[in-house]
């Protein structure tokens, strides 16, 4: 197949899957499934560090309103569930955006290119292109981020009424390129 | 006579609130809403997990319960202790 595995490829976990061995909603029986593509993982970064300062808070907030006097009134049952309540949101803040790292994928398949987003918490959205519709596969990478961790945008232009296709932030462009290409000139 | 008319008693239980009564009521109503929000979010994950069939999706169904689980527990706590 056009994608080979390299060092850089990981487990179902990583941004870049070649080969991933899962199935897909609307696979055919005989489309293989060349290359699954997340965002890349420093994406990731910022909602990690709000989640540990989210669960590091009441350590470093209730000593200091303690100190200044702010919650010294405070029942004590109160600031238990209070406090529950608070760590359910900061699990359900880290759950949220893990899940929509995992589930916003793009895949690569031997037939065509599908870009499925999830915009909210019911609302999901799956664009595909054929591969004999592709006019065009261009890629950007911008910005210091970019270029220290390897990743960018890939667009994909499509003949006719279908869909342009942008994969936002994934890891390896020029090799989601290359991928994209070899499988259309095979 | 106008002071057992029940107007007079819901006016009267209103007035008797303190603030914690009111946090308390304020508390319940976001927790409620939370338990709510803990459901769509099982549902949520069941629709993710019908898209691309993981390895990790029965985990993360888990722990979407689980967090459903811990919600509503917090709810019934909520209401027994405040």
């Amino acid at each position: 197949m056009a994608v080979k595995k390299t060092s850089l490829d990981g487990n179902i976990f990583s941004a870049f899957v070649v080969r991933p061995g899962i199935k897909f909603e609307t696979q055919a029986a005989d489309e293989e499934l060349v290359l699954l593509l997340r965002k890349h993982p420093v994406t990731n970064v910022m909602w990690i560090l709000i989640f540990i300062i989210m669960l590091l808070a009441p350590f470093i907030l209730f000593p200091y309103l303690s100190w200044a006097g702010l919650i010294t009134d405070v029942p004590v049952r109160f600031g238990l569930v209070g406090t529950i309540a608070w760590y359910l949101i900061t699990f359900i803040f880290a759950f949220e955006n893990f899940i929509s790292w995992y589930f916003n994928v793009y895949l690569l398949t031997n037939e065509r290119i599908l870009d499925v987003d999830f915009y909210n918490l019911l609302y999901k959205r799956v664009s595909e292109a054929r591969l004999d519709k592709i006019q065009d596969v261009t890629y950007t990478q911008s910005g210091m981020a970019q270029n220290v961790f390897n990743y960018g945008f890939v667009y994909i232009q499509t003949a006719g009424t279908e869909e342009n296709l942008e994969f936002e932030s994934v890891p390896n462009p020029a090799k989601v390129v290359e991928a994209i290409s070899k499988l259309l000139h095979k | 006579m106008f002071l057992d008319t029940p107007f007079f008693r819901l006016t009267e239980w209103i007035l008797s609130f303190t603030v914690w009564d009111l946090v308390k009521l304020l508390m319940l109503l976001v927790i409620t809403m939370y338990a709510v929000f803990a459901w769509v979010i099982v549902r949520q994950v069941e629709l993710m997990g019908e898209v691309m069939d993981g390895n990790i999706n029965p985990v993360l169904k888990l722990l979407a319960f689980l967090h459903l689980i811990a919600a509503v527990g917090l709810l019934f706590l909520a209401l027994i202790i405040l």
